[in-house]
This record gives structure tokens, C-alpha cells and sequence, in this order.
């Protein structure tokens, strides 16, 4: 089930963003990110999940370099 | 010959066309000094046999031949030119044409005039650095370059002023080089593919047609060498932002294995998939520049050869893997790419390579999921402050993808980090049976600037991200035309540490085609 904007409320998403440091940003940006918070919800939920719980993480800042060796 | 129109085709009629040939003594057709020039002449015999009425090809006046830096190299070593003059020449394109391409945000006409002094004074004196000494270079304007503007982009950034030089610039400053000045880019080198004309300079046009979108995000990289306003340039690419703007503006780029090239000094975008690139006019162009970039030269000995050298290797026996669908999830590549990709390869395969059709073990579609999640995440990490403090003064895309990574969850960050190596060991599995895969780069043509759909869809719809996931290097070639004249292209991906069968295979194609004799007309 893909989530909407309506999931989230205008308040809750300047409640988050107050949490964490995001003051400045104006209504608009906040009705925006209302949007957005729907759509991340969706791209985290439909990510698929590995299939062993010890399928280990790209060992991000360090693939580029393992690369050439 | 015929000349249709300023832009269009030459009609060629042989007789007239080959007596207009310059020759020596002898009769043979003899060298205009630019070199590459005549090559035209072999490749429309090759292709059209002698009945040169049937060829549509373009034969571009040597006034506006596009400067190779191999070529001007030469030139510069044997007294023919001065760093000087071929400096000045740039200088007065970019006074000439760039105003309708804005691939500059910056030109630094003092100390590049000051620098090419000092390489024709060096090499006068008898102490020639290298191919690079004395030939002009711009950089992406996420680079820093010590006293020079440093905006990436952004009104965030105005006024800043870097003390020291990144890393690559410094390379390209130690061989000889002299950076004329730095190029647009999409705010950050980040996008989503709209235009919403809300950053501090103008966007770059596309010089094969000025009311099309360069590619992003290097948007000015690759105008600037296909405008002939910077005789190479570099970018960077985190899901596409070299290979794109290539794409779009029929230039060489590549992006290196990974860790190749140092990104010190660069702005960083997202940390685990920054990959910086040249950008050239020709294959042999690129292996010249790479090999002044290289942080670490290749252990595979397969480039032990180096790779300018790889460039004059033949591609006989040459096991090369075709990937002509997309895969599920995306669409098709317009036509003209798709007939581009296919005479490509009967191409390379008439030059002895052997040729097998097959398909990405992860569809691209799953791919984007991946760096929809790492990009943001790591982005928003990276700027959080100016989204904290001055998130006004981005622009859309910026503080879109800011706020976007700012609510991914940790959870969802690590699973992609997950699904990434998957994606990286599948690839690289399929990768390995091969010297070389090739496949698109975008699936459409470059769309009109600020134009929507086409404008995301172009952004979007790319064949890219699998290789910035998978840690492979990979180079964008010009494979033609349009009806319209807009660039075409493949993409070439080789095997982590092996640039040099890239390198083989782009040199070859580029031999047996004459798309490099068509520049935009401007």
C-alpha cells in the first residue's frame, strides 16, 4: 500500500522538522516535504529486503577502493 | 561538392570532391596538419565504396575542426603552434559562441594568458612536460581551484574562494596544462532532471541545438568541449553525471574504476558513489588525460600498456557483451539509439570482435530504488547545515533532495547499502566473462531545455546507475546522428582496473566511423 500525503499532517511535518534543526524552512517547503515524506515512505518500504540476515552492507566508502585491488 | 546548408550535409560528387583533395608530389592525398581532417577520406571510401553521391556525411571546414589534444600536442612540440596562440584561440571561441551556451561561470583570461606564457617559455627552453604542456583544460565548478570562484552552482556558495587546488587539478597543473576557467553545473552536481531556472547563472545549452539540455549535471563540461570552448574538461558522476552530458553532446567520457581518481578537493555529493571524469573530443584524447589523472596506476595487466597506448590495439578476438534491452521496469531506447547501439556493434564486430547478447542480472529499474535511497541520504548528511540555516536560497532540486534525505530512514539507508552489493556482485559476475559489455547510455534523445516529461524522462530513463552501484568503469562515444542532428551514443563498460580494453574498443569504433569529423555550428 503506497502512502499518500494525506498520511502525514502539516503539523507533524513541521513538528519533525522543528525536532530536528530544520526551523527555517517556510510553509511551502514544509507542504513539499509533506509530499516527500510520502514518497520516501514508499521507496524504504518497496526497497527490496535481502534474503539472509547475514547479507552484509556494501562497505560504502570503501567498495570504490576494494574495486582496483 | 554541394554545400546544402551552413549546419546540414555536404553533397559529395566524387569526382569533384576528390580532385579537391590537397595532394603531394606524388598524387597521394596529403595532410592538412590538423591530421584527423582527411582520416574522413578513408572512412567514406570504406563506407560508401566510391560512390561518394550516396554519403551524407558532413566534411567540416578546418576553421572549425575541433583541436585535439593529441594532434595540438604535436604541433606544440614541433614548433608549429604555441601554447600561446592555441590558448588565445580558445579564448576567442568562448568571446565568440558562449553566450549561447554558457558553458563558463567563470574565465580566467589573466591567469590563464600568465600560464601560457610560462609553458611556452618552459618548452621553448627545451623542457616539454608532456601532452598536456601548454593546452587548455576547464573544470566543473564543484572543483576547487585556488583563487578562483567556487560557487558549484549555488547562491549558498557565492563568494567563496578556495586557498588550494583539488587534487586533479593540481595533476593537470603539474603535467602542463593551463585551466581557463570553470563550468556550469547543476546546483551541487545534484538534480532530478527539471529545469526550474531558479540558480545564479544560466543554464548550459546544448551546442547542437541551443534550445536542448546538455545533460546534467555536468552541464557545462560537456558543451564546452563539443562547442570547442575548452579543449577537455572534467566533471564528476554520481549516478550518471559525466556519461549523461556526454551522452547529449556527442563528447567522450568516462568514468574510472572507482578509486582511481582522487576526489579531494571536489564537493562531495554522496560519498560512497562520487566518481570524477574527463571529458574529450576523441578516444585517444581521453587516455591522455586519465593518464595525468590516475591516482593509483591499474594493477591488472591487462593496462600495464598504458592507455594511450591501448588506444592503437586492434579489437580482434575481443569477447564483448551486448546489452540491447533494458530490462523490466524501463522503457525502450527511442529508435535512432536503438539503430545506433545495433550498427555500433556489427561495427566492432566487422573489426574481429565477437559479439553475445545478454541481460543485466538486476533490472535498472531496481537499481534507481538503490541510489534513490543512498543519493539523498548521504547528501542530506553532507549539507545538512545549509538546510538547517539557509534552505531558501537553494533551488528546488537541491532542497527537494535535501528534505527528501533528511526523513529516509537508517533502516532503509543500510538495506540499500545491502541491496548494493548485491547488485555490485551480480554485475560484476556477468562483467567478467567479458573484455568489455556495452549497452545504452540514456534511452532518449537530449529534450528541450525545461521541458517536461522529456526533461526528467531523459534523466531518468538512463542505462547509468547500474555501473555506479557495481564500481565499474565506463565511457559514453558519440555513434552518430540524428535526423535532427542531435548526438547519439553507447556506453562501454569494462572490468574494474581495466580502462585500457575501453580504450581498446572506443579507438577502434572511433577509427572505423567518421563521427568525429561533425562539430556543432554555432
Amino acid at each position: 500500500m503506497s502512502a499518500s500525503a494525506s498520511d502525514y499532517t502539516h503539523e507533524e511535518i513541521a513538528a519533525f522538522a522543528r525536532r530536528y534543526g530544520l526551523q527555517r524552512l517556510s510553509d511551502e517547503h514544509l507542504a513539499r516535504m509533506r509530499e516527500l515524506a510520502a514518497y520516501v515512505s514508499d521507496l524504504g518500504r518497496e526497497l527490496p529486503r535481502p534474503q539472509h540476515k547475514d547479507d552484509p552492507p556494501a562497505t560504502a566508502f570503501d567498495l570504490q577502493a576494494h574495486a582496483i585491488r | 561538392m554541394e554545400q546544402e546548408h551552413a549546419s546540414g550535409p555536404f553533397l559529395v560528387d566524387e569526382e569533384v570532391f576528390l580532385k579537391a583533395l590537397p595532394r603531394e608530389a606524388d598524387g597521394r592525398i596529403s595532410s592538412d596538419g590538423q591530421g584527423r581532417q582527411w582520416n574522413l577520406v578513408g572512412h567514406l571510401l570504406r563506407a560508401y565504396g566510391r560512390d561518394l553521391t550516396k554519403c551524407g556525411e558532413p566534411i567540416v571546414p578546418a576553421s572549425d575542426s575541433i583541436l585535439t589534444i593529441a594532434e595540438t600536442s604535436r604541433r606544440i612540440a614541433n614548433g608549429d603552434t604555441t601554447p600561446v596562440d592555441v590558448l588565445e584561440r580558445y579564448l576567442a571561441r568562448i568571446d565568440a559562441v558562449d553566450d549561447k551556451i554558457h558553458s563558463y561561470v567563470h574565465v580566467d583570461r589573466v591567469g590563464s594568458r600568465a600560464a601560457a606564457r610560462g609553458a611556452a617559455a618552459e618548452i621553448a627552453g627545451g623542457r616539454w612536460r608532456g601532452p598536456l604542456h601548454g593546452l587548455p583544460f576547464a573544470v566543473k565548478d564543484n572543483y576547487d581551484v585556488a583563487n578562483m570562484p567556487a560557487t558549484a552552482g549555488s547562491k549558498l556558495r557565492l563568494g567563496s574562494v578556495p586557498t588550494s587546488d583539488a587534487e586533479l587539478v593540481r595533476r593537470l597543473k603539474a603535467a602542463g596544462a593551463i585551466l581557463v576557467g570553470k563550468l556550469s553545473t547543476w546546483e551541487y552536481g545534484t538534480g532530478n532532471g527539471g529545469e526550474y531556472f531558479d540558480l545564479p547563472f544560466p543554464p548550459a545549452r546544448n551546442p547542437w541545438d541551443t534550445e536542448r539540455f546538455t545533460g546534467g549535471s555536468s552541464t557545462g563540461a560537456g558543451t564546452s568541449v563539443a562547442a570547442g570552448t575548452a579543449m577537455f574538461a572534467l566533471g564528476s558522476d554520481t549516478t550518471g553525471s559525466v556519461r549523461l552530458p556526454a551522452a547529449a553532446t556527442g563528447t567522450v567520457g568516462i568514468i574510472p574504476t572507482p578509486g582511481r581518481l582522487s576526489l579531494d578537493g571536489i564537493l562531495p555529493n554522496c560519498f560512497s558513489l562520487d566518481n570524477p571524469g574527463p571529458f574529450t573530443w576523441t578516444v585517444e584524447d581521453s587516455a591522455i588525460v586519465l593518464e595525468a589523472l590516475v591516482d593509483r596506476m591499474p594493477r591488472d595487466p591487462r593496462n600495464e600498456i598504458g592507455f594511450r597506448r591501448a588506444t592503437g590495439g586492434g579489437i580482434a578476438g575481443m569477447r564483448i557483451a551486448v546489452v540491447r534491452d533494458p530490462g523490466e521496469g524501463m522503457p525502450s531506447a527511442d529508435a535512432p539509439l536503438a539503430k545506433a547501439l545495433d550498427e555500433a556493434v556489427n561495427v566492432i564486430e566487422e573489426l574481429g570482435a565477437k559479439i553475445t547478447d545478454v541481460v543485466l542480472p538486476i533490472p535498472t529499474a531496481q537499481c534507481f530504488n538503490v541510489t534513490r535511497i543512498i543519493g539523498p541520504a548521504e547528501s542530506a548528511a553532507i549539507h545538512e547545515r545549509e538546510l538547517r540555516e539557509r534552505p531558501g536560497e537553494m533551488g528546488f532540486a537541491l532542497r527537494d533532495k535535501l528534505m527528501a534525505g533528511s526523513m529516509l530512514r537508517a533502516v532503509d539507508y543500510i538495506t540499500a547499502q545491502r541491496q548494493r552489493l548485491i547488485i555490485a556482485n551480480a554485475i560484476d559476475a556477468l562483467v567478467r566473462g567479458f573484455d568489455a559489455l556495452v549497452t545504452f547510455g540514456a534511452l532518449h534523445l537530449p529534450p528541450r531545455l525545461g521541458v517536461e516529461p522529456e526533461m526528467t524522462a531523459f534523466t531518468v530513463d538512463t542505462m547509468l546507475t547500474p555501473f555506479n552501484l557495481s564500481a565499474h568503469p565506463a565511457m559514453i562515444q558519440c555513434t552518430g546522428f540524428s535526423a535532427e542532428g542531435l548526438p547519439l551514443h553507447w556506453q562501454l563498460v569494462g572490468n574494474r582496473g581495466d580502462e585500457a580494453s575501453l580504450y581498446r574498443l572506443a579507438a577502434a569504433y572511433e577509427g572505423a566511423t567518421a563521427w568525429r569529423q561533425r562539430r556543432p555550428v554555432l
